[in-house]
């Protein structure tokens, strides 16, 4: 059996959030890393942090850890938009193919503030969420 | 079990011994983490092509390059203008204009220099990985320079990327890499932590991303992929003390005790021996 990898875990964290739909329609987008200058306020920026594959018993755990921040002019939006996220990836039972999830769980946050290129005040607001997920060892 | 009367001191000599062995794993750990994290940090890109890696003369080889060039043009070799007046006649042609910046002034003289005389040492090292730049701000030799990207030129010239090692080597780029230091064990009753951390202002924006730029995490990942070998390591250090414990005779109970009490031990019901107390004190001194 092929051992599937933390892209599988994106691509459910994503389809999570997007599949809540006062969350959709609160901000403009859901990013990998980074927006691009033009992109409106507020919006969703997410990044793997780490990955470690601990093999154990004839199954692999995978403890990934994604940043999952909001991107607003205002403080309050960002807030607003980071309690939906909180909503939707904590505690959740986000299905990932060919893995069974064991936690998805929010374990820090981070509140920031950032100038874009125009000059605006811009308030970076979120957190770090830890996904445990098990498949069998290949 | 034969508890027997115990000394509460024996006990805490116990703890003291249990307590030396998990700080000392937690040390190992952090330094572990620190290792693993200067290996995650991203060192700005300022190379062209493959990784290489710039240095400052020494003050020994700046000498020596001093030396070089008052011999190939005498003691007044020291401005641009006199360079241009040499350049123009050995080589012809009109004469050039000199950069006006006074910051750029000694990267012009450096060209000149060089196109002059491409026998001027310490341009380039002998480590084909280590490519030589001229020491101080706003010198870049002109051989340094075509293993440079535009960032990388303009780094090296505001000397922004310089940075100086503990042992004093001046080096360019790594200042995030080289600022990640372990803190000192602290000890809160019964918590004990130690912390990995970096200086760099910058480091935040690194570790979490901004607006403009993805994150990089390079201190959360050290710390991920030590936590099952911290786990073993608190492992390792109980089953160490409990093995000393039980070469000095009767306290083979301890540690497991300690993992697994089967109904709410008090103080007084561990045994532990006098033998292993008596190796647990300093050779020709008591226990500090």
């Amino acid at each position: 059996m092929t051992v599937s990898t933390t892209a599988q875990i994106k691509q459910s964290l994503v389809a999570a959030l997007r599949g809540n739909t006062p969350l959709k329609n609160a901000v403009s987008g859901f990013y990998e890393g980074f927006a691009a200058p033009n992109k409106p306020y507020p919006f969703v920026v997410y990044n793997m942090v780490y990955a470690p594959y601990d093999f154990a018993w004839g199954s692999v755990i995978l403890r990934t850890a994604f940043d999952v921040y909001v991107f607003g002019e205002n403080s309050v939006d960002a807030n607003n938009v980071d309690a939906l996220i909180l909503q939707t990836l904590h505690n959740a039972d986000i299905s990932v193919s060919g893995q069974s999830t064991l936690i998805c769980r929010r374990v820090g946050d981070l509140s920031s503030q950032d100038i874009d290129e125009e000059g605006k005040k811009v308030y970076q607001i979120g957190g770090t969420y830890e996904i445990w997920t098990d498949q069998p060892d290949a | 079990m034969a508890a027997g009367k115990q000394n509460p001191i024996e006990f805490s000599q116990f703890k003291l011994e249990l307590r030396r062995r998990i700080e000392e794993a937690i040390t190992k750990t952090a330094e572990h983490a620190a290792f693993l994290a200067r290996e995650e940090a991203p060192v700005r890109k300022i190379f062209k092509g493959s990784r290489r890696s710039l240095r400052q003369l020494s003050s020994v080889e700046l000498k020596a390059e001093q030396t070089s060039r008052r011999n190939l043009f005498g003691d007044k070799a020291q401005g641009p203008i006199f360079i241009e007046r040499e350049r123009q006649r050995f080589f012809g042609g009109q004469p050039r204009v000199l950069p006006s910046n006074p910051n750029l002034r000694g990267f012009g003289r450096r060209s000149q220099l060089n196109s002059l005389s491409p026998q001027l040492p310490g341009v380039v090292g002998g480590n084909p990985r280590q490519t030589t730049i001229i020491g101080g701000q706003g010198f870049l030799s002109p051989s340094a320079e075509g293993h440079l990207n535009s960032k990388g030129r303009a780094e090296v010239r505001s000397g922004r990327a310089n940075f100086t090692l503990k042992s004093g080597k001046q080096i360019v780029g790594g200042t995030l890499r080289n600022s990640i230091t372990v803190g000192p064990l602290e000890s809160h009753g019964s918590k004990i932590k130690q912390t990995v951390f970096t200086s760099v202002h910058y480091a935040k924006y690194v570790e979490f991303g901004t607006r403009h730029a993805a994150g990089q995490p390079f201190l959360r990942p050290a710390l991920a992929k030590v936590r099952e070998e911290y786990r073993s390591r608190i492992i390792q250090a109980v089953q160490q003390t409990r093995k000393h414990a039980a070469a000095g005779g009767k306290a083979v109970e301890i540690a497991g005790r300690l993992r697994a009490p089967a109904a709410a031990p008090t103080r007084n019901d561990i045994p532990v021996s006098m033998e292993f107390i008596e190796s647990l004190r300093p050779k020709g001194g008591g226990m500090s």
